[in-house]
């Protein structure tokens, strides 16, 4: 089995951290803001896993399992937020939530 | 091969005490709905207590646990001390009458608890896991509070914006530490060290977006842009909660990580204070002509935490001493003046308006010159605690080389900007009162004692400072 | 903490408790509680005072030594300045300390009447509260850092208390007039202090004092000449005096204890605390003593035409200041203290019974609408004529042996032009003292327009007759605090023994001094047509002593209108292209940034996302930048 190089992971999770990061940037739906943030997070861990693997250490691996947990918890709560605010109005474009502003 | 991890309890045992006491607020307010809110706030400000009671023996003791990745030590200490201040505080400001819970009392109080959890474990954590567990378990809480004020439309707002933007933040923050732990071979503090000394792009850039998360909680610019609409929108409390404690505990990680990592050669942290310079200025100006107090607390917050990061100059020269003994008088007079907010309208919104204090000192002058102590000190006026905090911060700055310097110019100058800021806030008190003035009759036993805390501390701080000072 | 360390620490901090008390529990105190409550500190702090003068004094007459100075612990360790708070209770700080406390007590007691119609009545207990302690602060502090809070905090209680009257203008101005001149000595004393620090490295007496000879004398004349500048300023001497007599709009019990028992002697404490240095810059002591000197005479002669009341004894104030100046500055510390000391009990004398008179006049200060008061107001009148007596020099009141003993000094020492001058004003002094005394209480029949009536009070009149004891008796206090300052003044070059009385000087003196008595009874008692004569024939000096040597004219001309004449010839062009354009460029800066910062913080949501994601670019350009530039530095990479 052919081995990936180091550098391939960490190119492919760059890439997929600034999808991400566009994403977040130029959608208007909160609910399609949230999955940007989460292809980031993932970046993230595929970070950490390519690194763990490299290293043939567990710490890496465990901080994505650590990292997956926190992200399903921060997935509840702001999809709870989310419904909080799709409640008082008729839909939600992040654009025209700015109550507060200057 | 499973290592056993030996667990020394004592270590963590302020955390254990919060945690039991968390679960014992949701089973109370589980088994009796019809329990009033302030038993339920009461139990949580008894555990707060009973959390500080057992940090009493860790003082002045180094010790670890979790195979080193907590850490109960002389550093962590008085941080772990103004969280639970805080904590307790906040707590004491939701018994008001007009404080927002969102209805439901269980969950806002163990919500709080769980927060001021996270801001313990990064207080004590030694290594990237640690630091982010705090992290999250302290944003992920904060971000459902500053939603319970939800029939408003600015705190649902706030929510939202806060745990987009968080996410935001803590996507770089995941990402910077995974390249960390690429450029070391570790999560631990420690062995960093050795990566920044070798330097290489995967630590730089690491670091770099790791900077990016810490900034962003702490309200750093250009990363502070959440700040005002957050904390004018979350229920008063909380903001109180959020001003203070968030800030501690992330100064105790960026203190802890210039420390281990970059004791020898600070030279990579050049772009923190130019942040903290940009904080300076953007803080001070932009709270100019604010006429909601939370948002101008907000501006100000900003420019304080760069403020703050004077500390960090010249890392290794007895700044801790410096950082903690300012957290403490911003944590005085920040809570002082929150309680303030909070005591005249008996924690109600609508005291966060400017409009309300006009004509303050006639109507309640005793509160009125409570509020001018912590507006005086938050400008750095003498006798207070603000005052003998800048001078330790330009102390601290000025044996720092050319950035030190340009910092300490900073801070003078900034100061001079919030003089209009600040005093503006007390002409208010003492401008003749409008005819629809709001009735600013709140009176609460609990928040007097919030206001002469925040009072006691702020005076004791500015008249004899060695009170904290010999102890650090 | 031993006890000894912790009463004295009480006498300082009792007073500051009754400030803070009556300031805080102000509107629910009754009015009597405010008095009792300054009053009981006042009397608590003063008997303290005396149990550790007299333990002091018994053990020093055993041949014991016992503690002068009590550490508290470090203030403030600010690396590698270190603060201490710390007291030194010496024999000079306990003269000081027995008078403010016991004089100020007695003057609290006086107020207890003179105030009790004031609608701000426990404002007032508040504010002399507060000026005692910080009065305290000042002479018990054991470095210059605490001396000067002290110094500045009795300018604070004395801008009060000069503006208690707040709805007059006059009381308003006055008060910014001594506010101003008082800030120009705190500089002063600033300046002297980062000297201090810079030279000798501490700001502790005791460290200061014991280098003070490992320093080249003309750093020391520079010290001690900025020392003077904060010196002349509270102490009303030349040339920074001109808000004494102003700072009489204040109530009478102010100006008894501030404005002539107490602060404005600080200046006289201050030189002969720092005797040290003086000592060794004979030429900074000198120009105290000629200003000190100079201020005498030049005070004496103002006092001779002042129709107000308490503006005759201000300018007394201000020249008998002026001997205990020229006494410090000679080297004669003893005897400055010793003037210092009687001075306090007869001119807070006079000021009571003046305030006597003057509440029962309805707030009359003119003298020339007063007359023939001495069979109406009995008590007022004999304690006046003590006081007058006293400060005249007449044996064997205080003033008298006091007095004489700085014009002993004046001789022993050599100071022949300046001894004169203190002889002259000597002569002044029984002069004009008298024709006050004459014009309120005879020369004819009551001149003015109300019904002067008696009003005795009972808190009133106990202070005045003790403080009348005390202007009788004070003088025989030289042998006991000529001994007790002998422990203080170690070393000092050129201090006098005060007890012994040079005869031949004294007698002369008090032939001038009933030349000048006779003087005045001859011109307002008995020819009152040859004093018209004589107004008429020197109209024009009497015209120029009348305003005060024009001196507020003078500043008036030579600092104000240049001021405002560079300023208003600046206005046309600095002003509009300069001056204004700096700040406002500045304040629209300001304004443009936070209009841009509030724009800016639009709101949206995605705004704040797309300002955090160019933070990030531009953070780590920063990174890529200082990494390529540091390796084109050094070795190129490959």
């Amino acid at each position: 089995m052919p081995q990936v190089p180091l550098a391939d992971y960490l190119i492919l999770a760059t890439v997929l951290f600034v999808i991400g990061l566009v994403g977040f940037l130029v959608r208007r739906n909160p609910i399609t803001m949230l999955m940007a943030i989460e292809l980031m997070w993932n970046a993230g861990n595929l970070v950490f896993a390519a690194f763990a693997r490299n290293f043939g250490d567990m710490t890496g691996q465990v901080f994505v399992f650590i990292v997956i947990t926190v992200a399903a918890a921060e997935a509840a709560i702001s999809l709870a937020i989310v419904v909080m605010v799709f409640r008082h109005r008729e839909d939600v474009d992040v654009d025209d939530i700015s109550v507060m502003r200057g | 091969m499973i290592q056993s991890v030996a667990i020394d309890w004592n270590v963590i045992a302020p955390v254990v005490v919060l945690v039991a006491t968390g679960l014992l607020v949701l089973v109370v307010d589980l088994l009796s709905r019809s329990a009033p809110r302030q038993l339920l706030y009461g139990i949580g400000i008894v555990g707060s207590l009973a959390a500080f009671a057992a940090m009493l023996p860790l003082r002045g003791q180094e010790l670890t646990t979790f195979g080193g990745a907590f850490a109960s030590d002389s550093f962590s200490w008085p941080f772990d001390v103004l969280l639970l201040l805080t904590l307790t505080i906040s707590l004491a400001l939701s018994c008001l009458g007009k404080a927002e819970d969102g209805a439901n009392p269980g969950a806002y109080a163990a919500l709080l608890i769980f927060c001021t959890i996270g801001g313990l474990i990064l207080a004590g954590a030694t290594t990237l896991i640690g630091i982010f567990l705090g992290l999250e378990e302290l944003s992920l809480a904060l971000y459902v509070l500053a939603g319970t004020g939800y029939p408003r439309r600015s705190s649902q707002e706030a929510a939202l914006k806060y745990v987009l933007l968080g996410s935001l933040a803590s996507g770089f923050l995941i990402f910077g530490m995974a390249l960390l732990y690429g450029s070391a071979g570790s999560i631990s503090l420690a062995a960093m060290s050795h990566a920044a000394y070798a330097g290489g792009p995967l630590f730089i850039g690491g670091f770099a977006l790791f900077l990016v998360g810490v900034a962003f909680k702490l309200a750093l610019a250009p990363f502070h842009l959440w700040t005002p609409d957050v904390y004018e929108g979350s229920p008063l409390a909380v903001t109180a909660f959020m001003a203070v404690a968030v800030k501690a505990a992330m100064f105790a990680v960026l203190a802890r990580f210039a420390y281990v990592v970059f004791g020898h050669d600070a030279s990579a942290l050049v772009p923190l204070w130019i942040l903290a310079i940009l904080s300076m200025i953007v803080g001070n100006v932009g709270a100019i002509r604010q006429t909601n107090l939370k948002r101008l607390l907000a501006f100000s917050g900003i420019a304080q935490a760069g403020y703050l990061v004077l500390a960090l100059a010249g890392v290794g020269r007895g700044g801790v001493a410096t950082l903690v003994f300012y957290l403490a008088a911003y944590a005085f007079m920040n809570l002082g003046a929150f309680a303030v907010i909070a005591l005249i309208g008996n924690g109600d919104e609508l005291h966060a308006d400017l409009s309300a204090y006009r004509g303050l000192a006639f109507r309640r002058p005793m509160v009125a010159a409570l509020m001018m102590l912590f507006f005086l000190s938050l400008a750095g006026i003498p006798a207070t605690a603000g005052f003998i905090g800048k001078v330790l911060l330009l102390g601290q700055a000025m044996g720092a080389g050319p950035w030190g310097v340009a910092m300490a110019v900073a801070l003078i100058v900034g100061t001079l900007v919030s003089f209009y800021v600040y005093f503006q806030v007390i002409w208010q008190m003492f401008a003749p009162a409008d005819a629809e003035a709001v009735a600013s009759d709140g009176n609460a036993a609990v928040s007097w004692v919030a206001v002469a805390a925040g009072a006691v501390g702020v005076l004791l701080l500015g008249i004899v400072p060695q009170l904290l000072l010999a102890h650090l | 903490m031993d006890k000894f360390a912790a009463l004295v620490l009480v006498i300082l901090l009792l007073p500051l408790a009754g400030a803070v008390l009556i300031s805080f529990a102000g509107p629910y105190l009754p009015r009597v509680a405010a008095a009792v409550i300054a009053n009981g500190t006042l009397l608590v702090a003063f008997l303290m005072t005396g149990i550790v003068a007299l333990t002091g004094w018994q053990a020093t007459s055993s041949g014991q030594t016992i503690p002068q100075h009590f550490a508290y612990g470090t203030w403030a360790l600010i690396p590698p300045l270190k603060i201490s708070f710390g007291l030194l209770i010496d024999p000079l700080a306990l003269t000081w300390m027995l008078i403010i406390t016991g004089v100020g007590f007695l003057i609290h007691l006086y107020s207890v009447g003179y105030m009790a119609s004031d609608r701000n009545y426990r404002t007032f207990f508040a504010y002399m509260n507060l000026f005692v302690f910080t009065m305290l602060l000042l002479v018990m502090s054991d470095n210059f850092l605490w001396l000067l809070v002290g110094w500045g905090g009795v300018g604070l209680a004395s801008y009060l208390l000069i503006g208690f009257y707040y709805d007059r203008v006059s009381a308003v101005l006055a008060a910014r007039k001594a506010l101003i001149m008082n800030v120009i000595g705190d500089v002063g004393i600033m300046i002297a202090i980062f000297l201090i620090y810079a030279h000798l490295g501490s700001a502790a007496y005791s460290d200061v004092f014991a280098r003070v000879a490992s320093v080249g004398a003309p750093a020391l004349t520079a010290i001690g000449l900025w020392l003077l500048l904060g010196a002349v300023a509270k102490s009303a001497q030349l040339p920074l005096h001109t808000w004494l007599p102003d700072a009489m709009e204040g109530p009478t019990p102010v100006s008894a204890l501030i404005h002539a028992a107490t602060m404005v002697t600080a200046g006289v404490y201050l030189i002969a605390r720092c005797y040290p240095i003086y000592d060794h810059a004979p030429v900074a002591a000198e120009v105290v003593a000629v200003v000190g000197a100079t201020s005498a005479l030049f005070a004496a002669t103002i006092g001779c035409v002042q129709y107000d009341i308490k503006r005759v004894l201000a300018y007394s104030t201000m020249s008998q200041i002026g001997y205990m100046m020229f006494a410090v500055g000679a080297g004669a510390y003893t005897a400055g203290a010793f003037h210092f000391l009687t001075h306090a009990f007869f001119k807070a004398l006079l000021f009571m019974a003046a305030g006597i008179v003057i509440q029962n006049l309805g707030g009359e200060q003119d003298i020339r609408k007063m007359g023939g008061l001495a069979g109406k107001m009995p008590l007022a009148f004999w304690t006046f004529l003590i006081g007058t007596v006293a400060i005249a020099g007449v044996p064997p009141f205080a003033g008298f042996f006091s007095k004489d003993a700085v014009i002993d000094a004046a001789i022993a020492l050599h100071h022949p032009v300046l001894g004169a001058f203190l002889i002259i004003a000597a002569f002044l002094t029984a002069f004009y003292m008298f024709r006050l005394l004459f014009l309120t209480f005879f020369s004819g029949a009551y001149r003015g327009d109300g019904a002067p009536h008696d009003h005795p009070m009972v808190s009133m009149n106990v202070p005045v007759v003790v403080l009348a004891i005390l202007a009788t008796v004070g003088g025989f206090l030289a042998a006991p605090l000529g001994a007790a300052l002998r422990l203080t003044f170690v070393g000092a070059l050129h201090d006098q023994d005060i007890a012994t009385i040079n005869w031949p000087v004294a007698a002369g003196a008090f032939l001038l001094v009933v030349a000048g008595i006779a003087t005045a009874y001859a011109l307002y008692q008995v020819r009152p047509q040859l004093r018209e004569s004589l107004i008429r024939a020197l109209a024009g000096p009497r015209q120029l002593v009348m305003n005060a040597y024009y001196l507020d004219t003078v500043y008036h001309w030579l600092v104000e209108v240049p001021a405002y004449a560079i300023a208003d010839a600046a206005a046309g062009f600095f002003e509009t292209f300069i001056i204004r354009a700096i700040p406002l460029a500045a304040s629209a800066t300001a304004a443009a940034l936070g209009g841009f910062a509030r724009a800016w913080e639009s709101g949206q949501l995605r705004r704040y996302g797309l300002t955090i994601a160019v933070g990030v670019v531009l953070l780590l350009a920063w990174y890529v930048i200082t990494a390529y530039a540091a390796a084109s530095q050094g070795v190129l990479p490959q």
